[in-house]
């Protein structure tokens, strides 16, 4: 089941990345953090770990729900582009993405020699980090960095739940109070934007 | 060997219900009157008693070639992984096979649409030759790589071990080789974002360009194929990628794989209806999604497999 | 002197099968030839020469007919000299065929100890004592591969196939290049026979470079000759493929998968002598009726020249790899050999064999669509110049040739068991693993792979189902009796002309601008448009021409070093003599510094201050102010 869920968690942030519409990349990032927070209630009732299922709410709250609806508001109140173009082509993407995945497979080998976990979740984690890093990098425009940001923070999560059983509880709130601090900074910035013009 | 001839005709003959039930499920969410389920079959029998009309221009391709679509698709049918357990099966035919097969009916269909020389039918072959160029090694990666995960490279054999032992621990690679192939057979089977078959609009067309030349029993043939290819790419996806329901007896077995095909083909209905057809240069960001996912799936299963 | 084991014996066979058919095509294109004594020494002389290579037993008579065999087949090329672009074809092949034979050369006398009298079987020792095996490895693929045109020694392979006349092309893409391949065959497994792992994924990777590389060239090229030309780069990759995955599998000790591999690379090789030399027999049967290379000419000839219309057809299933065809058959082997490394567990392999397995699927996509352009617009629609519309099927001797070597493509089809019993004995005889039995374990209808849950294919069974399914279809067509008629195409209203149909250039359009980031095409576009708008004009022209990345990147790159060089040593000719005495200054120098710092003790430290000085005197003293 975990495996799965990491799977599509992979899948959604590659979708995330061929994405040329806003909407289409917000959905995807929700889709991702959705991910994200079954997988965590699921390890969590494996492990019976009150903390991690408590995170694995709030990241479904938070990030699957309420960061997308609210991004979108902000698109919407300042009529942003629609239109998405990676910087980077679809062709360089086609090979960008396989090579990333199979160098990060190849860099976290030893990693995952060290910690006794299931090779997978290692290394698709670290690749993910990865990919959210292209993420930012191959768009311009400053809501599809500021999800590429949002992925990355994702990718952080689901290394850490997997590599050591669970962060702390109080690293991930605190984690979660910097990416709303982060939220209505954007939003402020917006606002002041919006009154200069 | 009575059942798996029996699994042979039952598909051929739910091929034109099911492309007429993709319709019909459109229309349906589109508020309009669907069409009845038949009309595939409707279609068939009015083409059949029609004259066939061929171009002057035409040379003995046009002859023959209709029949060399549709025999290497008849042929693969007898390739498919069982849907009753304890069925006669091919195993051992193994993914280039098949795609070589489908490539074989694609060739020539693209020889068709150059034969009569139109501009159309350049143009279908044109694209069509773009799309399978970038289909084709996705499509092989992706049944490799499940055939591999279900440790046997023939695909009857493979359907068989994934029912009776579901690889869960290569599950990441599994989804993705999912992914893939629903995107291939929405692209090889001219489903919406990548061809629209429905619209005669030379923006958009494909498929329909190459064979806009043709008419009668050899439209009908045509016709066939292409549902025939649908009924195979859906079954695969229901057996590779739904592997249950193998171990009823006979009758149920059957019920439930072709409400496996009707699902398959309601996903495929409810897809098209919510995406738009995409521009030819930019079907290449959904074909190189399901390279990336077909690649994926195999590296990934290479790399964290055994 | 001589060696007549099995491995020579089946490369002469694969020569004769590629000649035989190709005596009786070269006589009937004689009456288009000028000089016709020339042409035919020159033909015999290279035929006799490839036969030389392959059955010669020491170094000394092996390079005798190598040289031979380049030498007379760049003769050929300059049969027909009809403009300046043949000359360069000719010079550019002669260049590059001696570069490798300086390599070859290097090769023979370090294992050789200097004598090149040698036999081979001698070498093994010598070679196995050599300190830097590495460097013999090189030189043999640098000498080898720049004759079988790989990624990157294949530049000169587009344009010189094309130049030479039909025969000669067939011949060289055909024949010669297997040749080079017999080459790596002998030395690799009787001279350097254990081979780190290494070796096998660099071949590997070259081949899988090169089969990616050959077909996007090849499809974007309207030269139905230079089209093929780039295919024998791709074939030779899927050879090196599997070549590759025999060297892996023998260096991680699995004989077995080893020898499957190897079957599959050799069977490729017949497979494409036999269709390359068909399609480029056809080739030059359209050429010899049309008087052009340039497919955008072409059109329609189906109906004029429907036996080589057909010829032509079987040789492009078979060359695109589809079912049942002789190409899909050890196309499938190689695929095989490569998904038995599934259980593998070095790291390098893993990440190298998916990506070998990716260059290959996309290669057969690409080649489909490849062949389905060269042949829909050479044979099919409507003519489109008056050449083409006044073609004649070729005279009967050519025809005969083209009709012997479709059989030649046929038997390997139907009697691959046999091909590779045979091809199993050359491997039992150089001391390795037999796997007929295992291919074919029960009879000859189902050929399996050797892995632990391998597939299987069964080529008989597959022809014979499509025959009868088609032959079903088409007798109840006719017993149907469904009425016929002819009528005009139908297009819009307007009248279908030649002008309406889809060239090459737009045919492989689409594809084009997809890998538009690496062909980097030259686009010519002229239009006379009607008083200032855009979009309505008169009269329209344009045309695509690409030249290849590796050529553009690396060859010209490689033109301005040497242009660089040569400018230094002529301003080196020039001093004064006091320039003279300080350079003679330097390289004392440049003495002293090296041995003090090589033979005496070595730090970085050191080698870094002693390059600063020798630096500074060497600009001061020698290079000067610039003028």
């Amino acid at each position: 089941m975990v495996d799965f869920l990491i799977g599509l968690f992979l899948a959604s942030l590659i979708v995330a990345l061929f994405t040329t519409r806003l909407n289409g990349l917000l959905l995807w990032y929700a889709i991702n953090s959705l991910m994200l927070g079954l997988l965590a209630l699921s390890m969590g009732s494996s492990i019976d770990d009150d903390a991690m299922i408590l995170s694995g709410v709030i990241t479904i709250l938070m990030k699957a729900i309420a960061i997308p609806f609210f991004l979108k508001n902000i698109s919407q109140k300042f009529h942003f582009s629609q239109q998405i173009v990676p910087k980077i082509k679809v062709h360089y993407a086609i090979m960008l993405v396989p090579v990333i995945l199979v160098f990060t497979f190849y860099l976290s080998e030893p990693i995952v020699n060290m910690i006794h976990t299931h090779a997978n979740y290692m290394a698709i984690s670290i690749s993910s980090l990865f990919l959210a890093l292209l993420l930012i990098m191959e768009h311009s425009g400053v809501v599809p960095k500021v999800i590429g940001f949002l992925a990355l923070e994702n990718s952080l999560f689901l290394l850490g739940t997997t590599a050591t059983k669970g962060m702390p509880m109080l690293i991930e709130l605190g984690i979660f109070f910097d990416l709303l601090m982060a939220i209505v900074v954007i939003n402020l910035l917006f606002d002041k934007e919006e009154m200069r013009i | 060997m009575i059942l798996y001839l029996l699994t042979i005709v039952l598909l051929i003959l739910i091929a034109p219900i099911l492309l007429s039930y993709i319709k019909a499920t459109k229309m349906v969410l589109f508020f309009k009157r669907p069409v009845p389920l038949l009309q595939g079959y409707r279609n068939f029998s009015k083409l059949f008693s029609k004259e066939t009309i061929i171009s002057e221009e035409t040379s003995a391709i046009t002859r023959y070639a209709p029949f060399l679509v549709l025999s290497p698709l008849l042929v693969t049918m007898f390739f498919l992984p069982p849907i009753v357990g304890g069925a006669y099966y091919v195993s051992f035919v193994d993914a280039f096979t098949i795609t070589g097969l489908i490539s074989l009916s694609t060739f020539f269909l693209m020889l068709l649409g150059l034969d009569s020389a139109s501009a159309f039918g350049g143009m279908g072959s044109s694209r069509e030759s773009f799309i399978s160029a970038l289909v084709e090694p996705a499509m092989i990666l992706t049944i490799f790589s499940v055939s591999l995960m279900a440790d046997n490279l023939g695909i009857g054999q493979a359907g068989v071990n994934l029912a009776e032992h579901f690889p869960k621990e290569h599950m990441a690679s599994y989804l993705f080789a999912g992914i893939s192939f629903f995107i291939l057979l929405m692209a090889e089977n001219g489903r919406i974002p990548v061809d629209n078959t429905e619209t005669h609009l030379e923006l958009t067309m494909v498929h329909e360009a190459m064979i806009l030349d043709l008419t009668g029993v050899y439209l009908a043939i045509i016709e066939t194929a292409s549902s025939i290819k649908f009924v195979i790419f859906a079954s695969l996806f229901a057996s590779l990628f739904m592997p249950f329901g193998l171990d009823f007896i006979a009758p149920i077995a059957f019920v439930i794989f072709v409400l496996k095909l009707f699902f398959v083909a309601t996903l495929v209905a409810v897809f098209e209806v919510n995406t738009a057809k995409l521009r030819i240069f930019k079907i290449p960001n959904l074909l190189g999604l399901a390279i990336v996912f077909a690649f994926l799936s195999l590296i990934t299963f290479y790399v964290l497999g055994d | 002197m001589f060696v007549f084991d099995t491995l020579s014996l089946v490369f002469v066979a694969l020569i004769l099968l590629g000649v035989l058919p190709n005596l009786f095509y070269s006589s009937g294109y004689l009456p288009h030839i000028e000089r016709k004594g020339y042409y035919q020494l020159h033909y015999f002389a290279f035929i006799a020469s490839m036969l030389g290579v392959v059955v010669s037993a020491n170094a000394l008579v092996f390079l005798f007919f190598w040289e031979l065999m380049s030498l007379s087949s760049w003769q050929l090329i300059l049969t027909e000299v009809e403009d300046k672009s043949t000359i360069k074809a000719a010079r550019f092949y002669f260049l590059m065929t001696h570069f490798g034979f300086v390599f070859l050369m290097l090769f023979f006398f370090i294992v050789g100890n200097g004598n090149l009298g040698l036999d081979f079987s001698a070498m093994h020792l010598i070679a196995s004592e050599f300190a830097y095996p590495g460097l013999l490895f090189l030189f043999l693929l640098l000498g080898f591969l720049s004759k079988a045109g790989a990624v990157p020694l294949h530049v000169w392979l587009p344009y010189a196939h094309p130049a030479a006349p039909s025969p000669i092309s067939a011949l060289m893409s055909g024949v010669m290049l297997k040749v080079a391949i017999y080459g790596i065959f002998r030395f690799l497994l009787d001279v350097l026979y254990p081979w780190p792992l290494e070796w096998g994924i660099l071949i590997l990777s070259i081949g899988a470079l090169s089969s990616l590389i050959g077909v996007l060239y090849a499809l974007s090229e309207h030269d139905i000759k230079a089209l093929l030309a780039n295919h024998s780069i791709e074939n030779i990759g899927i050879i090196l493929i599997g070549f590759g995955m025999g060297m892996i599998f023998d260096s991680l000790h699995l004989e077995v998968l080893s020898t499957f591999a190897f079957i599959a690379a050799l069977f490729h090789t017949f497979n494409h002598m036999s269709f390359k030399s068909l399609l480029f027999m056809s080739a030059g049967a359209v050429l010899h009726q049309t008087h052009t290379k340039n497919m955008e000419k072409y059109g329609g000839l189906i109906k004029a020249m429907p036996l080589t219309a057909f010829t032509f057809l079987i040789a492009a299933i078979s060359i695109s790899a589809l079912p049942p065809s002789n190409g899909f058959l050890s196309e499938w082997m190689i695929f095989q050999s490569l998904l038995d490394s599934s259980h593998l567990t070095i790291i390098s392999l893993k990440l190298a064999i998916p990506f070998a397995i990716f260059s290959l699927a996309m290669t057969g996509g690409l080649a489909i669509a490849c062949f389905v352009k060269a042949y829909g617009i050479t044979f099919l629609g409507l003519h489109r110049s008056t050449n083409a519309k006044h073609a004649k099927e070729v005279n009967f001797l050519m025809k005969s040739g083209m009709i012997l070597m479709t059989a030649v493509v046929l038997s390997l089809m139907l009697f691959t068991p046999f091909y590779i019993q045979w091809f199993d004995k050359v491997f039992v005889s150089l001391g390795r693993a037999s796997v007929y039995a295992k291919i074919f374990p029960d009879g000859i209808w189902n050929m399996h792979s050797i892995g632990i849950n391998g597939g299987m294919v069964s080529p008989l069974v597959l022809l014979i189902s499509l025959i009868v399914i088609t032959a079903l279809m088409l007798f109840a067509y006719k017993l149907f009796g469904v009425k016929t008629r002819l009528h005009k195409t139908w297009a819009c209203g307007y009248t279908t002309s030649a002008k309406t149909q889809y060239s090459a250039t737009g045919f492989a359009g689409p594809i084009r601008r997809f890998f538009d980031w690496l062909y980097k095409p030259n686009e010519h576009f002229h239009k006379q448009t009607i008083a200032e708008h855009n979009t309505k004009f008169t009269s329209a022209h344009y045309e695509v021409h690409i030249q290849p990345l590796f050529e553009r990147v690396f060859y010209q790159s490689m033109v301005k070093l040497t242009n660089l060089i040569s400018y230094w040593v002529y301003r080196l000719a020039h001093f004064g003599q006091t320039r003279y005495a300080a350079m003679i200054f330097n390289i004392m120098l440049l003495v002293l510094f090296s041995y003090r710092l090589f033979t005496h003790e070595f730090s970085w430290a050191l080698f870094i201050f002693e390059l600063l000085i020798m630096m500074t005197s060497t600009k001061i003293l020698i290079i000067g102010d610039k003028k």
